[in-house]
């Protein structure tokens, strides 16, 4: 993790401060009130199971134990008495009959099975083989009886268990003793683990939950900051949509707006900058207009005056006339094109029918090609939808914005080829409004033409005055709609006009 | 929390404990003679003795007594050397005396007193080695004594406190701190010498 996100992440923000305190008292209320449940849970089912009633039936059972082992040391001492003293066995001794002593002995013992050998060096030694269905450790012990002046030597094998069970149970009793004597601190051992675990897992749900609103407070974060830069006038923010919750929502509705904002920037602008040029060419037609008929005028008095004979000075004369009428003439088409510019009229928007309008464009089209001497070079195809397509629109400035295309377009196929082409105008209807496009097979437009084509007195063609294409934006622009230009799929140049609709349901 | 974990936390606490411990307890008289480097120490813990202790060791269960004796040096927390004086009592309930079993060997005892005095009364006992004390030569060392009467020993205490099954997390951590606390000395009693310098 680098430096700054682990500072970051150490140092929340007051938005994350308040995830933070709400994930706090929700989990450390809910933990508190769990450690209280599982504390006295824990203490209570220690208590049942460990208790001094168990503790005493323990001991009671080492007791038994002990008593068992002491009650068999007593038997084996009885027994072993019994022999020492036995009158028929002190008989046989007296009259030295070994036989006899044996025999008295092993009758005696027969049925003691942890009787193992009886000595009485050097005349008696008897021994008593077992058979142990299951043989086990012995321990040997030796009990030893005077007879005589000599020692009746009798040895056991006293079952190793007797000694193991007592031993056993006896730690067992001592080690439950100690685990009742400190259940508290057992218990209390089993709620302390229990709650640093819990604590534990709470600091990591909380690191969690820190990680997880981060992500939703960076977003935010970048919010404020893309809204301070558009509050500076930067309308070229667009925050990333990274997923699909409703602060993306309001991301993607954030970046919308700004949008719609610099383009309608933009359309301000631009309809500014073109009632510049309005302007612009109302002075310099009015300026330009005045003083042509003087010249033609004056023009023609020369011409007229001359009553020389000189011919050569004549023809000089009368070709410098119609030079300058040819300029004249000219300049009043330009004048009447500033002209023209200068008075376009505002957008008027009125229900109209796509399909309709359409039509219209379509019945224009021969009248064009006639007026361009295109017909039956170029062929201009209008495609649209079937249906009624109710939209807001000033038809006429909006088929003038048509024809400008659509005479550019098909002024475009004519100089580039001497066989022909095609002009295709397309409709369609969408949910963000109606796209109407002009479409050509001609030369194309330079890509970085694509924005410049649409200022005031840019042009490329021979005797094009550069307000075309402006007043088409214009046009379009107080529509409310947008137009680009761009490459066409059939190798010529495209414009695409996006217009809104007047439906209100689709607006 | 893995075992692993929890024993070295605990013998890390252990240590610091033991070390900041053995600074406040009380100062007897400990003979301590050094016999080719090696320190022998020489003193009684017989105050471990009282009439619980005396009833359990003759119960004829097998019961220990443990002494510790570490080394430091003086001021210091970390042990030079130590060594211990374990002995398994048990009173043969057959023969009536005391088996006391020390390391590998066994001896009987008649009565209980010979069987304590054998225990806590420690004579002689050499703690650690020369090497040990090798570096110390000239500087002051100090003894501490712990005598404990019948600690659980760690394999006994695994066998009487096991864990639980695996899938229950809170379960062994919980039965290792039990078990340190269920298995230690039911009695135990500590003192430190006095320093010593450590002979050249």
């Amino acid at each position: 993790m680098r430096p700054g996100k682990l500072r970051g992440l150490l140092r929340p923000t007051r938005f994350e401060r308040k995830i933070l305190l709400a994930l706090a008292v929700v989990a450390l209320g809910s933990v508190a009130g769990a450690l209280l449940l599982v504390g006295s849970a824990v203490r209570d089912a220690y208590r049942t199971g460990v208790n001094a009633s168990f503790g005493d039936d323990l001991a009671g059972g080492v007791e038994v134990r002990r008593e068992k082992l002491l009650l068999t040391r007593t038997v084996t001492r009885l027994l072993a008495s019994r022999i020492a003293d036995d009158a028929r066995f002190r008989d046989a001794l007296a009259e030295n009959d070994a036989e006899a002593a044996a025999a008295r002995i092993e009758a005696l013992g027969a049925s003691h099975e942890a009787l193992e050998r009886v000595r009485l060096a050097p005349i008696v030694d008897v021994r008593f083989p077992r058979e142990h269905d299951e043989p086990e450790e012995r321990r040997a012990v030796v009990e030893k009886r005077p007879v005589g002046d000599a020692t009746l030597e009798l040895y056991f094998g006293i079952p190793e268990s007797l000694f193991e069970d007592y031993q056993r149970a006896g730690d067992t009793a001592e080690v439950y003793a100690r685990l009742l004597e400190r259940r508290d601190f057992v218990s209390g051992t089993y709620v302390a683990i229990y709650s640093a675990l819990v604590f534990a897992i709470t600091l990591l749900a909380a690191g969690i939950g820190v990680i997880l609103s981060r992500r939703v407070t960076e977003r935010v974060r970048s919010l404020v900051h893309a809204t301070r830069r558009v509050g500076a006038g930067d309308l070229t923010v667009n925050v990333p949509v990274k997923s699909d919750d409703e602060v993306a929502e309001l991301i993607q509705s954030f970046n919308d707006m700004v949008r719609d904002l610099a383009e309608s920037r933009a359309r301000v602008e631009y309809l500014q900058r073109i009632g510049g040029w309005q302007e612009f060419a109302r002075r310099l037609a009015h300026e330009i207009k005045n003083p042509l008929t003087p010249i033609q005028l004056a023009a023609q008095e020369m011409r007229d005056s001359y009553g020389g004979d000189d011919e050569a000075h004549r023809r000089r004369l009368e070709d410098a006339v119609a030079i300058i009428q040819e300029e004249v003439a000219t300049l009043r088409r330009l004048v009447s094109e500033f002209t023209d510019f200068s008075r376009l009229p505002k957008v008027k928007g009125e229900p109209a029918d796509l399909r309709d309008f359409l039509h219209e464009i379509r019945r224009s089209v021969p009248a064009l090609l006639a007026d361009l001497g295109a017909d039956g070079l170029v062929e201009v195809r209008v495609e649209g939808p079937k249906g009624v397509v109710p939209v807001e629109i000033d038809s006429m400035m909006l088929k003038r914005a048509m024809d400008n295309l659509i005479r550019n377009a098909v002024q475009a196929v004519q100089e580039s080829s001497a066989t022909g082409g095609h002009v295709y105008v397309t409709a369609e209807v969408g949910a963000g409004g109606v796209t109407l496009e002009v479409r050509d097979d001609g030369p194309g437009l330079d890509p970085a033409d694509f924005e410049r084509a649409f200022d005031p007195y840019f042009t490329k063609k021979r005797e094009g005055t550069g307000l075309g294409l402006p007043i088409v934006k214009k046009i379009v622009l107080e529509h409310g709609g947008s137009i680009h230009a761009k490459a066409a799929p059939e190798g010529g140049a495209r414009f695409v006009l996006h217009l809104p609709l007047s439906r209100p349901e689709l607006d | 929390l893995s075992r692993g974990t929890v024993a070295l936390i605990a013998v890390l606490s252990t240590l610091c404990l033991a070390a900041a411990a053995w600074a406040g307890i009380a100062e007897r008289p400990l003979q301590a003679q050094f016999r080719a480097g090696v320190p022998h120490v020489s003193f009684s813990a017989r105050e471990l003795e009282d009439p619980k202790l005396r009833r359990a060791l003759e119960s004829g269960l097998g019961k220990q007594l443990v002494v510790t004796v570490q080394a430091f040096p003086s001021g210091g927390e970390q042990a030079i050397a130590s060594a211990t004086h374990a002995c398994r009592v048990t009173f043969d309930l057959w023969e009536e005396d005391f088996v006391v079993r020390i390391g590998n060997q066994h001896e009987r005892l008649p009565s209980l007193d010979a069987v304590l005095s054998r225990c806590l009364e420690i004579r002689a006992l050499p703690v650690g080695t020369a090497d040990d004390f090798r570096p110390y030569v000239g500087k002051r060392v100090f003894f501490a004594v712990r005598a404990e009467f019948n600690p659980i020993s760690r394999s006994r205490c695994h066998g009487l406190l096991r864990s639980p099954g695996s899938a229950d997390p809170i379960g062994p951590v919980v039965v290792n701190i039990v078990r340190r606390e269920i298995c230690r000395a039911e009695k135990a009693t500590e003192f430190r010498s006095a320093d010593v310098e450590v002979p050249r």
